[in-house]
């Protein structure tokens, strides 16, 4: 079958995983922040595997075609993922900001080793394994000593769940890269497409349906963000006109 | 590194999602090493197989050209022995040529027959009339430059491949020479091409070349490479010279098979990505299978494990928490699987660990109060029974004081009854009732001595006067009887008479006076004797009185008693509540045991509970203990219970003997009653006695007022005086029996009296 079916099969998946966080943006409007950053991490990777799909951005370098179309969506969403787990431990500012310049880092010298050849090419993939192994640190190590001694049990358990999750699965992307054809090239392009759009579809559409399977937890979240707003009612779930400007 | 390595163990044990990490991390491994052994084993067999359809390919070209040669020979050598050759005749040889030439069984690649004359290296004559003529020295044919020596007319030689000019294609040369014709030889040429076209694609992209031993190309499916230096290396030629020979050379993959009749070798190249094409792309796919199944080994892995993981250690910081006794822990995973089902058994078991709790403090408080009362009751029991000891003591003491009473009572009244009025009881008694009765039993004996004594001292006066009077009557008759005789004495003895008659009177009058005192004294015995029956009625009432108290005291014992029965069953109800206590503790402690069994089973994470499960084991064990205890010390004071119970029932018999000899005093004192009674009717006969006396007594006193007045008219009547003596003796006579009479009912009052031993009773009465 031709790449471009694979694509489109990446786009189908990328638009129903879409739907669980549009369900959850109108039947719980005080989670608009959460619902809209998991809508935006499978929504772009639709539109990206769209645009994949229609044969665009596609670049050759050396023997091997490469799609700029999925760094793009990368460099978008690895953020909003790397975000979303941020806003369920609310660490420091600065947490956010590092944590969100390693995931930048690491996304921007996987593009580089995309668009290089020959031996600078592995030089920007170690860069990038450098890189990852901070931001694993940081999503490892800091976010759960942001979440507190002893945090509320679902909130920590769906942190958990989402955390793992992505640190064990995107662990496994240098080394799908490392057998790709643009590796040492085991796999060969159309099955290098189908493990990328399955493990795309995995670290993305899984997230977000475990982290809309834990809207409890984001109630809980919220319930005690706006405990201190005097206007705020005891199940912000019911109750449409609880905000979250906080 | 033995300590590193039982450290790490030790955390992979006490972490599950380690565990379970490292079990996906060997399934994972497992995957890739079964995918890389099925990709090596495919690999093997697809390079195999490429290698045997390669070497097979071109073993086969090989035999075929093998075949195609010797076929060649042989029809060469066949064709030269033709006699039409040998005849020299250029027609018969043409003839021969064309013939051959188009027999059905010219081998292929035979373009055309020629008839060569050695010595002038000239085609003499040919099927192919371009041929005819031509002097293949010239063009440099090999037959004709390097002329092929022959061992006979059967021989057959077979050129290397050359091109011509002539001919537009390279050509090779199957020379025999012709038998019977010296130095003309028959040569059959043969485009070399012919012999590749029959050779297709072994395998996809492949070629296939035929190489001689000087390394040229005899075919090529190029045709413009034939007799070109071949691309490979002189030990590689040489090689496949020698056999059958498979290689690999840069990214082309070779077979080659040496042709047996001809020094050449059939290679067969093929570029190695497309012959192992199949193999790379099962390799690919492997690896993909590979991948995508470790892609959902870590999604299902870590999200199964995280929750589960994350749930336990909520579950398990809970447990730790009531643990540590806060059981007001909020269990909640908002899970509905297992752990949903986990954790609504640990809220049962925080709801049943707390209700358990409470009914065991509630049980222990109860035991405690159970305790405390019991021991009060025992308190009580021990007051109640000290307190019947003491009734006990006090109606013993009662009793014996009311028996020593009754006994000094009953020997003083039995002296008494037998007759010693000297006899008092020791009225000074500890006990009012009898003290008082003993009083009044003095009393009433200092009464009845009194006036026994002074009855006897009557008695003896009313004997002396009556003896006197009788002396007195005697007197009077002797008198009377000198009156006859002497009548002058008679006014003188009248007046004496007279005298003496009122001085009879006088002391009758006296007489009749103590018999009145006798009567008033016996009344005043009988009033007595009355106030003795009241005394005795009040020692008997007393005695009642004793024995209603003693009654009341044996009532009491016999109370006493009951309530320590009734005691004593509360006590075993007690100990009923204390079994029960005791069942609940059991209960408790196997469900404390079932609940480490659980801990146990859970593993580690159980730990917190199973201290939980010991420490309500502990609990139940203690309570159970203190049940036990409660339950002996209720035996104790069972065993004391019934014991006092026995001395209240002792007590109780004691009572009714005291009660009794109380019995017997009251009986004595019915037979003081008694014997009151005879004195008062004893008193009554003395009474009538007296009555009589003094009807006597003063009957004499008229008898005397009587003898007075006659004394009197003798004194005044000399003349009756005859009849006056007369009637005055027989007067005096009765008198005297009178007298004597007195003196006997004196004597009989005298004897009656004498039966009482009174003080003063031997003195003289005046």
């Amino acid at each position: 079958m031709a790449l471009t079916t694979w694509f489109w099969v990446g786009t189908a998946g990328m638009l129903a995983g879409t739907l669980l966080p549009l369900r959850d943006l109108l039947r719980y409007p005080s989670h608009r922040r959460y619902d809209l950053v998991l809508a935006g991490i499978t929504g772009f990777a639709a539109v990206a595997y769209a645009t994949m799909g229609l044969g665009l951005t596609a670049t050759t370098v050396g023997d091997n075609t490469v799609y700029l179309a999925r760094y793009v969506d990368w460099l978008v969403t690895t953020p909003l993922i790397v975000g979303y787990l941020a806003m369920l431990a609310k660490p420091s500012r600065r947490t956010y900001v590092w944590l969100l310049a390693a995931d930048v880092f690491v996304i921007a010298a996987g593009i580089a080793a995309a668009l290089s050849v020959g031996g600078q090419r592995w030089l920007f993939f170690a860069a990038g394994g450098v890189g990852y192994v901070v931001l694993a640190y940081g999503l490892l190590r800091t976010l759960p000593q942001a979440l507190g001694a002893d945090p509320d049990p679902r909130v920590h358990s769906l942190f958990v769940t989402l955390r793992n999750i992505t640190v064990v699965l995107w662990t496994l992307y240098p080394v799908v890269w490392l057998l790709s054809p643009a590796g040492i090239g085991i796999l060969q392009v159309e099955m290098y497409t189908i493990v990328v759009v399955y493990l795309d579809f995995i670290s993305k559409v899984a997230f977000v349906a475990f982290a809309a399977l834990g809207a409890d937890a984001v109630d809980r979240l919220v319930t005690t963000t706006t405990a201190d707003s005097p206007a705020s009612t005891p199940s912000p779930v019911e109750s449409p006109t609880a905000t979250d400007d906080d | 590194m033995c300590y590193m390595g039982s450290g790490v163990l030790t955390r992979v044990r006490g972490s599950y999602g380690t565990k379970l990490a490292l079990a996906l991390v060997v399934v994972v491994a497992l995957s890739v090493g079964v995918g890389a052994l099925v990709y090596q084993q495919t690999t093997d067999q697809l390079q195999g197989d490429v290698r045997d359809d390669l070497t097979g390919s071109a073993d086969a070209r090989a035999d075929h050209l093998d075949a195609w040669l010797s076929n060649v020979r042989g029809q060469t050598q066949l064709a030269s022995g033709q006699p039409a050759l040998a005849s020299g005749d250029d027609a018969q040889i043409q003839a021969a040529l064309d013939g051959l030439a188009s027999s059905s069984e010219l081998p292929d690649g035979v373009v055309a027959v020629h008839y060569y004359d050695a010595p002038s290296t000239t085609i003499e004559a040919s099927s192919n009339e371009d041929f005819a003529g031509v002097n293949p020295a010239e063009q440099g044919a090999p037959f004709a430059t390097d002329p092929p020596s022959f061992d006979g007319p059967s021989d057959v030689a077979v050129t290397k491949p050359f091109t011509v000019p002539v001919a537009d294609f390279p050509v090779l040369s199957v020379i025999s020479p012709i038998e019977g014709a010296d130095g003309k030889a028959l040569v059959y040429m043969v485009n070399v091409n012919a012999l590749t076209d029959s050779f297709g694609e072994a395998v996809d992209g492949s070629s296939t070349v035929v190489v001689d031993q000087d390394g040229t190309y005899v075919a090529h499916p190029d045709q413009s490479r034939v007799l070109t230096d071949h691309d490979g290396s002189d030990a590689m030629l040489e090689q496949s010279l020698a056999g059958s020979t498979f290689m690999q050379d840069g990214d082309t993959v070779m077979a080659a098979s040496p042709v047996e009749g001809a020094p050449w070798t059939v290679m067969v190249h093929a570029p190695q990505s497309e012959a192992f094409a199949l193999g790379d792309f099962v390799a690919s796919s492997l690896v993909g299978l590979v991948l995508v199944t470790v892609v959902s080994l870590a999604l299902v892995g870590v999200t199964v494990g995280s929750t589960t993981v994350t749930s336990l250690q909520h579950l398990s910081r809970r447990a730790d928490e009531m643990a540590e006794g806060n059981l007001d822990t909020e269990i909640d995973t908002g899970r509905t699987d297992e752990f949903g089902a986990l954790a609504g058994s640990f809220r049962e078991m925080r709801d049943s660990l707390s209700a358990s709790l409470s009914e065991a403090e509630t049980a222990e408080a109860e035991a405690q109060q159970a305790r405390t009362d019991a021991e009060e009751q025992r308190q009580e029991a021990e007051q109640a029974r000290e307190n019947a000891e003491e009734a006990r003591r006090e109606a013993q003491e009662t009793a014996r004081v009311l028996e020593d009473a009754a006994t000094d009572y009953e020997t003083a009244l039995t002296a008494v009854a037998d007759g010693d009025l000297t006899r008092r009881v020791d009225a000074d008694r500890s006990h009012d009732a009898m003290a008082r009765v003993g009083r009044a039993v003095n009393q009433m004996l200092d009464d009845i001595e009194t006036s026994v004594a002074a009855a006897s001292q009557f008695a003896d006066h009313v004997s002396d006067a009556a003896v006197r009077v009788e002396a007195g009557a005697g007197d009077a008759m002797d008198a009377g009887s000198d009156v006859s005789v002497a009548v002058d004495e008679i006014s003188d003895g009248a007046t004496e008479q007279t005298d003496r008659l009122h001085e009879v009177a006088g002391e009758v009058d006296d007489l009749s006076a103590s018999a009145e005192e006798v009567a008033k004294t016996v009344a005043s015995l009988a009033e007595t004797a009355g106030q003795a029956a009241d005394a005795v009625e009040d020692g008997r009432e007393a005695t009642d009185e004793a024995v209603a108290t003693m009654d009341d005291v044996a009532d009491d014992a016999e109370a006493a008693a009951d309530a320590m029965d009734a005691l004593d069953s509360e006590m075993e109800d007690i100990g009923e509540i204390v079994d029960v206590i005791a069942d609940i503790a059991e209960q408790t402690n196997m469900l404390a045991l079932n609940a480490s069994i659980e801990a146990a089973r859970t593993g580690a994470e159980g730990d917190g509970f199973a201290v939980v499960a010991d420490e309500v084991k502990g609990l139940a064990e203690e309570s159970r203990d203190a049940a036990e205890d409660i339950e002996e010390r209720l035996l104790g004071l069972q065993d004391q219970v019934s014991d006092v119970a026995d001395e209240m029932r002792d007590t109780s018999e004691n009572v009714a003997d005291g009660r009794t000899t109380v019995g017997d005093a009251a009986t004595a004192l019915d037979d003081v009653v008694e014997f009151v009674a005879e004195t008062d009717s004893a008193a009554g006969e003395i009474r009538d006695a007296t009555d009589r006396q003094a009807e006597a007594a003063s009957r004499v006193a008229g008898a005397v007022d009587e003898v007075a007045g006659i004394s009197e008219e003798t004194a005044a009547q000399a003349t009756d005086v005859a009849e006056s003596a007369d009637e005055q003796t027989e007067t005096l006579s009765t008198v005297g029996d009178a007298a004597a009479d007195l003196a006997e009912r004196a004597a009989t009052l005298d004897d009656l009296l004498a039966d009482f031993d009174a003080r003063g009773g031997d003195e003289e009465v005046n």
